[in-house]
C-alpha cells in the first residue's frame, strides 16, 4: 500500500519540481516580453486612436494623415515610393544577384574564402561607419567623381552627389547595393552547404550544367531559407530608415516611411515642436495594416511553392 | 597536394562553367576592391595633417601624424568626449551581450527541452513576432522608455531592456538545444543533480560554439548600434553614434582626425571578427537559419 502510494506520488513530485524550474526560468523573460513588447505594441494601437489629454476614442490622427496625403508637397508620398523602390530593388535585383554570386562562391571559385570574409565586412563595420566611408567615396574630388570624369559622364557637380536632389536617392539605392551583399550571402551559402553532396554527384553524372544545377537543384532545395529571407526583408519595407538617416536626413527626395516616422517621433518626443507622438503612431498603424496582409500573402505563396517542388 | 586538387577541380568544370566563373571572379575582385579600398584610404588619411589631406587625398602621408589619434580622444561628442564614447560603447556592448545571452539561453533551453503547457505556443509566438511588420511601435516605445518607465538615459535601469529572452538568438539556441542528446542529463538527474545544475554544468557547455558565435554577432551589432543612444541614451553617446553625429562637423575637427575616430571605432570589431571569423561563418552557415 505504502509502496504504491509512493510510486504514484514520486513522479508527481518530480513533475512539480520540473514545473517549478520551468516557471522560475520563464518568469522573467515572459514579464520582460509583456512590458517591453506587448505593452508598447498594444499601446501603439491605442495611441493612434487618441490625442494627448483626450480620454476618448478619436480618428483625428487618421484624418490628418489623409489630409496630408492630399497636400501638394506632402512628404509621405515620396517617402512611400522610396520605401517601395528600395524594397523592389532589394528583392528583384539585388536578391537574385546575391543568389548567383553565392552560387559561384559555393562552387569554390578561386579565393572563395577570402571573398566570403570581405563581402561580409560591411555588416561588421556597421552602418554609421560604412555610410561615413561611402560619403567620402562619392564626395567632391573623391574617387567616384574621378571615375565618372574618366568615363566621361556628365552631371552637375555643384551640389555633390548627395546634395543634388536628382541624384541623392540614387546614391542611397547604390549604397544599399554596395553594402547589402554579405548578410544574405552568408545565410544562402549556409543553405547551399546543407544540400547533400550525393545530389550533386548524381547530377554531374547526368550531365547537369551550371544553370540547370542552379535552377533545378539548388533553388528548390534552399527555397525554405530564401522564403525566410524574403519575409525578413518584407518586414522592413516601412521601417528601413538607416541609409536615409545616415546619408541624407534632410533631403525630402530621399526620405522613406521608416525615416518619416522616426523623425516625427524624435521631434514630437523632444517636446520642442508641439507635435504629438500619436500622429506617427497612427501613420505606423496604417503601414502595418498595408504590409501585414502582403507578408501573409507572400508567406502563403512561398509555402505553396515549397509544397509543389517537394523533393 | 592541395594545388593538384584545385587544378583537378578546375579541369572537371565544363567550358561554359569556366567562362561564367571567370567573369564572376572579375566582378568579385572589383567588388572586393571597392570594399577594401575606402578602408585603406581612410586608414592612411587618418595619419595625415589637414593641409596634406586637402592638397592630395590619394598620396600617402609624408610623415605619420600619430597625434591625430591623440587629438581624436579629446574631440567633444554630446556632453562627453571620444574617450567617454569609447567607455559607453564598451559597457553597453558587454552589458547587452551578457544580460541577453544569460536570459535567452536559459529560456531557449527550457522551451526546447521541457514539456509544459504552452511550450509550443511560446515557440510559435517567438517565431511569429519576427515576421510581423510593426511599423508604428517607435512612438509607443519612446513614450514607454522616456515617460512611462523613465529608464531612458538611466544606465542602472537600462539593462532591463537587454534581458529579453525571445529574440533571434532564441531561435538559434532553441534549435541547438533541441538537437542535443539527453543522455548526460538523464545520468546527472539519477545522480540527484538539480535542473539548474544540469542546465549550467552539462547542457550549456555543449552549445558553447553557438553561444560564442551568438555572443560575437550580438557584440558586433551592439558595438555598431547608434540608434539606441540616438533615441534613448542621448546622454551616453557611443562611438558608432559619434561617427554619425560628428560627420557634419568633420571639416571643423579636421577630416584626418575624424578618420582617426572612424578607425578607433572599427579596429575593435575587426580584431574580434578576425579572431572569431571561422566560428561565426561555421555556425551561421552550417547550423544557421532553417526555413
Amino acid at each position: 500500500m505504502t509502496s504504491k502510494e509512493k510510486r504514484v506520488r514520486l513522479p508527481s513530485q518530480k513533475r512539480r519540481r520540473e514545473l517549478l524550474f520551468v516557471g522560475l526560468a520563464l518568469f522573467w523573460p515572459i514579464m520582460q516580453f509583456i512590458v517591453f513588447w506587448v505593452v508598447p505594441n498594444f499601446n501603439s494601437i491605442v495611441m493612434a486612436f487618441r490625442v494627448p489629454d483626450g480620454e476618448t476614442f478619436t480618428i483625428v490622427n487618421f484624418q490628418r494623415f489623409f489630409h496630408e496625403l492630399q497636400q501638394p508637397n506632402s512628404p509621405i508620398i515620396p517617402s512611400f515610393w522610396n520605401s517601395i523602390i528600395l524594397f523592389v530593388v532589394n528583392i528583384f535585383v539585388q536578391f537574385p544577384l546575391v543568389i548567383l554570386l553565392t552560387y559561384v562562391l559555393f562552387k569554390k571559385v578561386y579565393g572563395h574564402k577570402f571573398f566570403r570574409v570581405i563581402f561580409y565586412t560591411p555588416a561588421i563595420l556597421g552602418a554609421s561607419v560604412t555610410t561615413a566611408l561611402y560619403r567620402y567615396l562619392i564626395s567632391a574630388n573623391g574617387p567616384v567623381e574621378h571615375m565618372l570624369d574618366w568615363m566621361g559622364v556628365e552631371y552637375s557637380k555643384q551640389l555633390g552627389l548627395l546634395g543634388n536632389p536628382e541624384t541623392v536617392f540614387l546614391m542611397i539605392v547604390l549604397y544599399g547595393f554596395w553594402t547589402g551583399v554579405g548578410t544574405n550571402m552568408i545565410m544562402i551559402l549556409g543553405a547551399m552547404n546543407r544540400v547533400p553532396d550525393e545530389i550533386f554527384d548524381s547530377a554531374r553524372i547526368d550531365g547537369v550544367g551550371f544553370w540547370r544545377e542552379l535552377f533545378q537543384i539548388i533553388l528548390p532545395m534552399i527555397w525554405p531559407t530564401l522564403t525566410t529571407l524574403i519575409i525578413f526583408s518584407m518586414t522592413g519595407i516601412f521601417t528601413n530608415s538607416a541609409a536615409t538617416m545616415l546619408l541624407a536626413p534632410d533631403a525630402p527626395e530621399a526620405s522613406t516611411i521608416g525615416w518619416y516616422i522616426t523623425r516625427f517621433t524624435m521631434s514630437a518626443g523632444s517636446g520642442l515642436t508641439g507635435e504629438i507622438l500619436n500622429y506617427p503612431a497612427a501613420v505606423g498603424l496604417i503601414f502595418t495594416a498595408i504590409s501585414f496582409p502582403l507578408i501573409m500573402f507572400t508567406k502563403w505563396l512561398c509555402d505553396k511553392i515549397t509544397n509543389t517542388v517537394e523533393y | 597536394m592541395g594545388k593538384r586538387l584545385k587544378a583537378s577541380r578546375w579541369n572537371l568544370r565544363t567550358r561554359q562553367e569556366r567562362i561564367i566563373l571567370s567573369v564572376i571572379f572579375v566582378i568579385f575582385v572589383v567588388y572586393a576592391a571597392t570594399l577594401i579600398y575606402p578602408f585603406i584610404w581612410t586608414a592612411y588619411n587618418s595619419l595625415k595633417n589637414t593641409r596634406e589631406f586637402n592638397r592630395d587625398q590619394f598620396a600617402l602621408p609624408a610623415v605619420l601624424q600619430w597625434e591625430n589619434y591623440e587629438k581624436a580622444f579629446s574631440v567633444r561628442v554630446g556632453n562627453t568626449n571620444i574617450v567617454g564614447a569609447l567607455i559607453n560603447s564598451v559597457w553597453m556592448t558587454v552589458g547587452s551581450v551578457v544580460f541577453s545571452l544569460a536570459v535567452t539561453s536559459l529560456t531557449a533551453y527550457v522551451v526546447a527541452r521541457y514539456k509544459f503547457p504552452g511550450a509550443t505556443l511560446v515557440y510559435s509566438i517567438s517565431v511569429f513576432i519576427q515576421t510581423i511588420p510593426l511599423v508604428g511601435t517607435m512612438p509607443a516605445n519612446y513614450e514607454l522608455l522616456h515617460m512611462t518607465l523613465g529608464i531612458a538615459n538611466k544606465p542602472l535601469l537600462w539593462w532591463l531592456t537587454w534581458t529579453g529572452g525571445f529574440g533571434f538568438s532564441f531561435l538559434m539556441l532553441y534549435s541547438a538545444f533541441k538537437n542535443l542528446s539527453w543522455n548526460y542529463a538523464e545520468a546527472a538527474f539519477i545522480d540527484g543533480a538539480s535542473h539548474f545544475r544540469v542546465y549550467a554544468k552539462i547542457m550549456l557547455p555543449m552549445v558553447k560554439p553557438i553561444l560564442v558565435a551568438m555572443a560575437v554577432v550580438n557584440a558586433i551589432s551592439a558595438w555598431n548600434d547608434y540608434m539606441t543612444s540616438y533615441m534613448y541614451m542621448t546622454d551616453y553617446p557611443t562611438l558608432a553614434l559619434a561617427v554619425y553625429s560628428l560627420s557634419s562637423q568633420a571639416s571643423r575637427i579636421g577630416i584626418p582626425v575624424y578618420f582617426a575616430i572612424i578607425m578607433l571605432t572599427v579596429i575593435p570589431t575587426l580584431i574580434v571578427f578576425a579572431l572569431f571569423q571561422e566560428t561565426i561563418m561555421q555556425n551561421m552557415t552550417t547550423g544557421g537559419l532553417k526555413g
